[in-house]
Formats: structure tokens, sequence, C-alpha cells
């Protein structure tokens, strides 16, 4: 399997404290992956990398084969609007928006017209579960349900990976299964997802689960069975 | 562009309160802009009007240049220093010997419109038991008309009047008030300085609408004039109305080159009132800008608000692949949105007050008399104030673009962890 974003000898610093130290990661296309750790372990740190959110202190980022350049932001810029999704563990909607506005942000970005975007994202928002929702504003609906239009929104210009930041962190259990079952049919669809979670229950429906523990990844597990 | 636009609207139309507020104070700016730029420069350029049509372009006259030291630097030479005490005034040669001969000379000017002796003097007027002092003018009504707008402030039109009966007059409004006459046909006594005395009908009002020639001026035959002052065939003044009045300097100064005498053009004999409008215009845009500026700091503050909370916002717009260009574009469309509806609506109600200040009646009287206000209604003012109003509600947002742009989502997403 080709790698879709490889990350080689990453190291990140904020002021002196070192972040990330080390890290070499491949990650697979249609890969489910977890990353866990405790608190302050570099875990979303991580991630933003990954998700070209953040510029290492040192080390290259791959991304489709291709060496990433962070002093381009605008092509970073294009790269986070084609080709990744982000998902947060608060929903961070735009309280102004109605959902289906929400949904259509990145799409508008992209070049899609009005008519387009609008047609897409009503059919995620319906595929999500909140059909008949899609003029409510944030506040209207539950944090489950936002998280849903969050998810939406990261799937609106179908990129290649979906990078989920605790995702379940704000949510009941019922939420939490709801979301976990999402992001396994995306998965099953071919969808690559990278998952910071504390849950390690959740780990167990993901087919590789990274530890980390101070800025270092400690341990990379393959999970024989896939639970999705 | 659509992502900015669509972005920009969805927040201005959903934060209503504060975009209400900002457009406002963007539209107060330019009503108050279009209502005191209008009102000053309306009242300005209808007493230049006023005073254009009564004062002559051109006015060639004798001046008293009265050298004291003339005397004596015949006689020790041009480079000498003195002091000459006690000098007693002495009759000044106040007349324009070949008048007849200039006016045919400049009538054949294609600069020049019309041309027309004045014989002016003092003198006193007496109805009943009350007197004035006046200011005589002794004028050709034939040449006048074609050298002044005269006839305008004629009440009744009996120019004509001074022509078919020699003993007429026509008097300023103010002063036949002052003087208590109230209707035409009336009989005054004018003495002259040097004590001649003469009974004169009034035959017509003179109404300019500027106080001190209304209060004042008293219009007679120039050879009636000529005979009460004992000046027989002398003019002191000579006034020429010429094609392009913004050419008047130029064309005095080379009037008086040619025959030797003073000349002043209209921007010189009204150089203190033009000062004053200058200065006068100075306060009004002092103030419109400081009302303006206000305006542009309420957009500032809007818009940093804006950008403050809704930080986390510009971050996750980050994310999703904005760049730092289009959170620019975002806020500074929203300061320009902001001029555009402010400039609008402030044109709006600049037009109002104009409409307001139009039928406003009040009777003004200062300066000049009006019913009302006079306004200069150009849509130059307009322009100005849609102008002004982008540049302040575009420069007002681009120091809160340019903070917002590098807002670094990493660390938003970190703080709100």
């Amino acid at each position: 399997m080709n790698s879709i974003v490889e990350l080689k000898n990453i190291n990140k610093k904020i002021r002196d404290e070192e972040i990330l130290r080390d890290i070499n990661i491949s990650i697979k296309k249609g890969e489910f992956i977890s990353i866990i750790g405790p608190s302050g372990s570099g875990k979303s740190s991580l991630l933003y990398i990954v998700g070209l959110l953040d510029k290492p202190s040192s080390g290259q980022v791959f991304v489709e084969g291709e060496p990433i350049d962070f002093n381009n932001s605008q092509k970073i810029a294009h790269l986070r609007n084609s080709k990744f999704g982000f998902i947060f563990q608060f929903h961070y909607l735009i309280s102004e928006f109605s959902l289906l506005e929400n949904v259509m942000v990145p799409m508008l970005k992209a070049g899609k017209s009005k008519e387009e975007a609008k047609e897409r994202a009503y059919f995620l928002l319906e595929k999500l579960g909140l059909k008949g929702k899609e003029k409510r504003k944030p506040f209207q609906i539950s944090g489950g349900e936002q998280q849903r239009v969050a998810i939406a929104r990261a799937l609106a210009n179908e990129p290649i990976v979906l990078i989920a930041d605790e995702p379940t962190g704000n949510l009941d259990s019922k939420n939490t299964a709801i979301v976990m079952e999402i992001f396994c049919k995306l998965h099953l669809e071919g969808k690559t997802v990278i998952m910071v979670t504390h849950e390690i229950e959740l780990t167990e429906k993901t087919e590789r689960v990274i530890k980390m523990l101070d800025g270092m990844i400690i341990e990379e597990i393959e999970l024989e069975k896939k639970k999705c | 562009m659509k992502h900015i636009i669509f972005v920009t609207l969805k927040l201005l139309f959903e934060r209503k309160r504060q975009t209400i507020v900002a457009i406002a104070g963007v539209s107060i700016g330019v009503a108050a802009f279009i209502a005191m730029a209008s009102l000053m420069n309306g009242f300005q350029k209808y007493f230049i009007e006023q005073a254009l049509d009564l004062n002559a372009h051109i006015t060639l006259k004798v001046k008293d240049e009265a050298d004291k030291g003339k005397i004596l630097k015949k006689v020790y030479g041009e480079n000498i220093h003195f002091q000459v005490y006690g000098a007693k005034p002495k009759e000044l040669k106040d007349k324009i010997v070949d008048y007849k001969f200039l006016i045919a000379k400049y009538e054949r000017d294609n600069q020049i419109i019309g041309i027309a002796p004045h014989l002016t003097g003092q003198g006193i007027v007496k109805y009943g038991t009350i007197e004035k002092s006046a200011s005589l003018i002794g004028i050709d009504p034939a040449l006048e008309r074609k050298a002044s707008v005269i006839d305008k402030f004629i009440t009744n039109r009996k120019l004509d009047s001074l022509i078919t009966d020699r003993e007429s007059i026509i008097i300023g409004k103010l002063l036949a008030r002052d003087l208590g006459i109230d209707e035409v046909g009336k009989k005054v006594i004018i003495t002259t300085p040097n004590g001649v005395t003469h009974l004169f009908k009034v035959v017509d009002f003179f109404d300019s609408g500027i106080t001190m020639l209304d209060q004042t001026r008293i219009y007679m035959n120039l050879k009636t004039l000529q005979t009460i002052l004992n000046k027989p065939n002398e003019v002191n003044e000579i006034i020429f109305k010429i094609k392009d009045v913004y050419k008047a300097n130029e064309l005095a100064e080379r009037i008086s080159k040619e025959t030797g005498y003073y000349t002043e053009s209209w921007q010189k004999a009204f150089r203190n009132f033009l000062q004053l409008f200058k200065i006068q215009n100075y306060i009004t845009y002092m103030i419109v800008f400081a009302i303006l500026i206000v305006s542009a700091f309420g957009i500032f503050n809007i818009i940093m608000m804006t950008v403050l909370e809704k930080k986390r916002d510009i971050a996750i717009l980050k994310a999703l692949g904005y760049e730092n260009g289009d959170i620019i574009k975002i806020f500074v469309f929203h300061g320009i949105t902001i001029g555009f509806f402010g400039a609008i609506i402030g044109c709006v109600i600049g037009y109002a007050l104009q409409e307001f200040l139009a039928s406003v009646n009040v009777g003004i009287e200062g300066l000049v008399r009006t019913k009302g206000f006079t306004l200069d209604r150009s849509p130059i003012y307009f322009i100005y104030g849609v102008l002004f109003a982008f540049f302040f509600a575009t420069s007002a947002s681009f120091y809160p673009s340019y903070k917002a742009s590098k807002l670094n989502p990493v660390d938003i997403f970190r703080s709100s962890a």
C-alpha cells in the first residue's frame, strides 16, 4: 500500500520545550489509525503536523509522496482544503451559519458553485442523519448532531484523509457510538482516518494504534482483527 | 471570490446589531457632510453670485495714492529718509477724465460683455424727520443693464424711470424701511456734502439680499447726480462685466496697465469675504472629517471585536483551507460593505436633510438676507460623501483584517481545548 502521508524525523519545539521528538510515521491509504497517550504527550501536535496545520521545527512531511514546503502557505492551504478533513473535540461550527452553510464553506473555497455546494451539503447531512435540520443553527441541535455536522463539513471536499482530534471527547456514550459507527463506515468506504483519543476502548475499532509519551512514539500496535 | 462574499455577508447579516451601529456611524458622517457642505457652499455661492451681479466683475477707479513725500523726493531725490508731520488732506482728483473714450475702447474687447460709468458720492437722505446717510450712485440705465444685472434686484422693474424722470431715485429696501417708506411715490430730500439739497421721488426699491448694500444704496440718473454733486460730465468709476469671471484678476491687471487707472477685480474687492469663506470651509471640513474619523473608529472597533470574537471561526476557516489573503479579504470586504451601505443610507439621509433645510422658512438677516437656507445641491457632495465613506471604512478595516490573517489556528485550538 502507498503512503498517503509520511512523517520523517519530525521534531517540534515551542519555545524551549520539545513537543515532538524524532517522529517517523507512514500512513497508508484506507488505514484507520488511532493515536493515544496521556495529556501533553504530543498527540494533537502530531495530528496538526499531519494535517499541515502546523509546521515542524525539523524533519520532512510528505503528502502523496510529495515533500511539503511549509513556507508555501498558499499550497498548504490548498492541500488542507482538498486533501484533509478536520474534526475537533469541540465541533467548531460557525454559530451564525446554518448547518447547511457550515458544510458549504469548504466547498465554496474549493471553487464549487453555490448550487453544487448546496446539493452536496444536503446529501452529506442526509447521509449523517440530519435530514430536515439543514436550515437550523448549530445551537438548535444536540452535541452529537453538532459533531455529525462537523463530520459532514470535513467530508465536503471528499478528502483523502480524515483527521479527528478527540472527536468523541465531548459526547455521551450513545453519541460516541454513533460517531464511531460513522468513522467505521467511512473507513470501509476507503477513507483514511486518523483519530486522537483518550478512550482506549475506541482504539479497538482501528487497525493501528500509535502510543505516545513525552512527544515520542513509544509503541505502534497493528490490530489483527478488524472490528469495524 | 464567492466564498469571501458568502462568509462576509453571512457574518454581517447575522450580526445585525453591530452591523447596524457601524452603518449608522458612516451614514451620519456622510449625511452630515452632504448637509453641511451644501449649506456652507450654498451660502457662499449665493453671496458671491449676488455680489458679482451687483458689484461688477472689474471696477476701474481713481485711487488715492497720496504720497506725502512726493515734493521732498522731487527736490532731494528718491533715496532719502524722511518723515512728514501734520500733512493736510488735499482734495482728490477723483475723476476719470476720458471715460467716454475708455467705454468706446473696451466695448470692442471680446472678453468684455458690458461696460458702464458710475458717479458715486455720499449724501444724507431725509424723509419726514428721519435722516439717514446713503451712498449715491449715478448710473446710465441703458449701459448699466449691459454691465450688471441690476434689473434683477429692482422690485418693480422701473429702472427706465431714471431716464424718463430725472428727479427720480431707486432706494435700497432696508434704507427705505429705516426711513419709514413702504411704497413708491414718496418724496425724499437728499443733501450732498457740498450743501445742495434736492427733492426726489422714490420710484422703485432696490432689493439685493445683501444687507450692507440694501441699507445704504440710492440709484439715480448719472446726469442728475453730476448736477447735484457739482461734477459736470464726471464719473469716478467704470464697471466691467466680463465673459469669464475667473479671469477677472488678469483682465483687471491688463486694463490697469493700458489705462493707467487703478482696477479692482471682484476677487480683490471681496478678498476679506473670500478669505473668511476659506476659513469657514476649513472649519466645516474639519468637523465633518472628525465625524467621519469617529465613525471610522467605530468600524475599526466593530471589526476588531468581530475578529476577537471570531478567533475560533477564523482558525476553523484556515483549517478548512482558507488562506491568509482570504481572511484579509473577508474583513476588508466587511469594511467595504459597511462603507457601501453607510454611503447609500447617508446619501438618502443627506438628501432628506437638504429637502428639510430647503423647506425651512426662516427670515435670515445678516451678511445676506434670505427667506430660508440657500443650499448648493450639487451632486459632487454626494460623490465626495460616498468616496469618503469608502475610504474611511476600508482603511478602518485593514488593521483588524491583517491581525485576523496572522492568527495561528493551532494556538486557537490549543487554547480552547
